[in-house]
């Protein structure tokens, strides 16, 4: 197929217009076009908070934008407290996964005094606007790596791939010297016998605690940190499934905001406040899930997210529908014959579905084993909605606890 | 009114999501005329989505992506090239078994690492508010290269848009020119794409250069006005994506779209008018 750049595939009648009328109509094109789509939308200033410099509530305000509604939901907490606004980027029900921020949310972020996110690559869409803004001048402080955490472990019944791999698991901070020193000694071993050095010891811990435990995300560099390399041994970012370290986690955005505040104490004080009552919730949760017998505790659920929950309150992970931490993959049929296997085989009373996240993998695993087997939806990767009773950090876990202990036969 | 036209553009990720996206209107906007007069228009569809598996592939694997994606178009390129020489089968057909075979190929990868956080929409649609300045020297890169290809190699490429078989005789080597058409989509889409995204690379390639077919008389001022329409629809789709909410780069790839549409309605109009005048 062949065109001529003009449309004169018809004869017409006139003298072939001039270039100049040629253009001129264009013109009149694209202001008519121009006119119509800004007819179409006003000027609305499109529910953006706008204005983030400075007057917020209290003495020490401050103006803080949070990318999760988990963590919007604590970092309230604290700043109710101490004075300030919380704006949280994403609406109840989002999957933090693949959440892209528009324009003028982005705008919020490099203008906020903090930003409050959860890094390990949770915030899968919106890593590279989140860079932007920080070479922009935004303050991103990310908490998931300051927490201890944990490596994505292998769910299949070798779970020896991970065993003899302590490096991931050796985490920055002071808990964990005896773990470094571990493996100084190990590494001292390989020294030739006949070399005394006392020092040597340290300088490997130093050098095997310091690997890979930054405070950065580890995202590689050359790729434009798109996607970080999510092999196994990542670590899971999904750490607010385990209030202890919720609390933890709340305790040092404290601090970090007591940095960019003119009212430090406040904010400390405030932190530590908050932290102390999740700790209740803590063992309040603790008490829900211990009613669960020794033998029912294993959970199946949509995605790799509660390897947090289980290590903190005693569950085993049996198996993840969609393969991976992030929702964003797929099984194969082979992987779902497989989870259908585990679930006869391990005799559990329910699967866990994801409240927010509809998965039809989850409703045809259901269907294939049976009317004995529960699907219950828990509270994943977002708050409930307004009246869900998981409208808030506290009451999604404490919903979760309930239905998982309920599932259980707790 | 200014002020709502100016101030999605006041922060440094802003300006640089508009660079990249002018960059690519212009690139796009050369690149695309060639393509519309050449009527491949379905051949830089498939492009577009057969870079994809090589872009994913590079990514589980951990080597530049620009590189999986140069791959994907040799790839690409060669399997329709063997499709039409062994066969008598049609080049849309050839196009087409290559298309879905590099797509489905693309999603196999993906879905095969098991935990790949970026996905197809990453790739498709691009990332418009991520732009880095390293992305923007190689789009920049890309664009001088595309412009001066244009203009040193602009009557073969003529001769080849309008007539092979005359180009073959002046001697001006048409299959030479199509295999540098060719080269310079590859440039223009793998340039692009993780500034704004496959797809929106395939809407400035075609909206602007088709809008500007409608009014322009000759290849020069088509191009310039391909230029100018892609120019306005970055920067005006970013205001409304500021404004709305909405996606950046569908929101550009939007306007390029409802421009032409506009614009063929606009001219129908006026022809009519003007013939009803001649009768009169």
């Amino acid at each position: 197929m062949r065109f001529s750049p003009t449309p004169r595939s018809r004869p017409t009648t006139h003298a072939s217009p001039s270039r100049k009328g040629g253009r001129r109509r264009a013109l009149i094109g694209l202001g008519a076009a121009t006119a119509l789509l800004a007819a179409a939308c006003g000027s609305d200033d499109g529910g953006a908070a706008g204005a983030a410099d400075g007057a917020g509530g209290g003495g020490g305000g401050v103006t803080v934008v949070a990318t999760t509604t988990m963590l919007g939901d604590v970092t309230g907490a604290i700043v109710e407290c101490a004075g300030g606004q919380v704006t949280t980027l994403m609406s109840p029900g989002v999957d933090p996964h693949d959440f892209a921020a528009s324009s003028a949310q982005v705008a919020e972020l490099v203008r906020a005094d903090l930003v409050v996110a959860n890094g390990l690559g949770l915030e899968g869409a919106l890593q590279n606007a989140m860079e932007g803004a920080e070479a922009d001048g935004a303050t991103v402080f990310e908490v998931a790596p300051l927490v201890d955490p944990i490596a994505y472990d292998d769910h299949d019944d070798h779970a020896d791939d991970h065993s003899d791999d302590h490096s991931d698991e050796v985490a920055a901070g002071d808990e964990h010297d005896d773990h470094a020193d571990d493996h100084a000694d190990e590494h001292a071993d390989e020294v030739a016998a006949g070399d005394e050095h006392d020092d040597h010891a340290d300088d490997h811990a130093e050098g095997v605690a310091g690997d890979d435990h930054g405070e950065e995300v580890p995202v590689a560099d050359d790729d434009h940190g798109d996607e970080g390399d999510h092999d196994h041994g990542d670590e899971d970012p999904h750490f607010w499934q385990d209030v202890a370290r919720m609390a933890t986690a709340v305790e040092l955005i404290g601090a970090e905001l007591a940095e960019v505040s003119n009212d430090p104490e406040a904010f400390v004080a405030c932190g530590e406040q908050v932290a102390e009552d999740l700790r209740a919730l803590d063992a309040e949760v603790r008490a829900l899930l211990e009613t669960v017998p020794e033998d029912q505790r294993v959970l199946i659920t949509d995605h790799d997210a509660f390897g947090y929950l289980a290590d903190a309150y005693g569950f085993e992970i049996a198996g993840v529908v969609v393969p991976g931490g992030s929702t964003q993959a797929a099984a194969s049929s082979q992987e779902l014959a497989d989870l259908v296997e585990v679930v006869s085989a391990e005799g559990v009373s329910a699967i866990f579905s994801n409240a927010t996240l509809s998965s039809s993998l989850v409703d045809a695993l259901s269907a294939e084993v049976g009317d004995d087997v529960d699907v219950v939806e828990l509270y994943v990767d977002s708050l409930g909605p307004e009246g869900s009773g998981a409208d808030t950090y506290a009451g999604m876990m404490r919903t979760n606890a309930e239905r998982i202990a309920a599932a259980l036969g707790g | 009114m200014i002020d709502w036209l100016i101030e999605p553009f006041e922060l440094g990720f802003q300006q640089r999501a508009l660079m990249g996206g002018a960059l690519a209107g212009v690139i796009s906007a050369v690149v695309g005329t060639w393509l519309v007069l050449r009527g491949m228009s379905f051949f830089g569809d498939a492009f577009v989505h057969g870079v994809v598996p090589g872009i994913a592939a590079a990514v589980v694997l951990d080597v530049n992506p620009v590189l999986g994606a140069v791959v994907a178009a040799a790839v690409m390129v060669a399997g329709i090239e063997l499709v039409n020489r062994q066969t008598a089968l049609r080049e849309d057909t050839a196009i087409g078994l290559l298309f879905v075979g590099m797509l489905a190929l693309g999603v196999v990868i993906i879905s095969s690492s098991n935990a790949y956080t970026g996905d197809l929409t990453a790739i498709l649609f691009g990332d418009a508010l991520g732009v880095t300045t390293g992305d923007l020297v190689g789009q920049a890169i890309a664009g001088v290269v595309v412009l001066a290809v244009s203009l040193v190699l602009y009557r073969p490429l003529l001769a080849l848009c309008f007539d092979g078989r005359k180009a073959e005789l002046l001697g001006l080597h048409p299959r030479r020119a199509h295999g540098v058409l060719l080269v310079m989509i590859a440039a223009a889409v793998i340039a692009s794409y993780q500034s704004v995204g496959t797809l929106l690379v395939f809407g400035l390639l075609i909206g602007p250069p088709a809008t500007a077919a409608l009014v322009a008389r000759t290849v020069r001022s088509m191009m310039a006005l391909a230029t100018a329409i892609a120019l306005v629809s970055v920067w005006f789709g970013l205001v409304l994506s500021y404004h709305l909410g909405t996606a950046g780069s569908a929101t550009m790839a939007l306007v390029p779209i409802v421009v032409f549409f506009v614009t063929l309605f606009v001219t129908r109009v006026r022809a009519a008018w003007q013939r009803r005048s001649v009768r009169a």
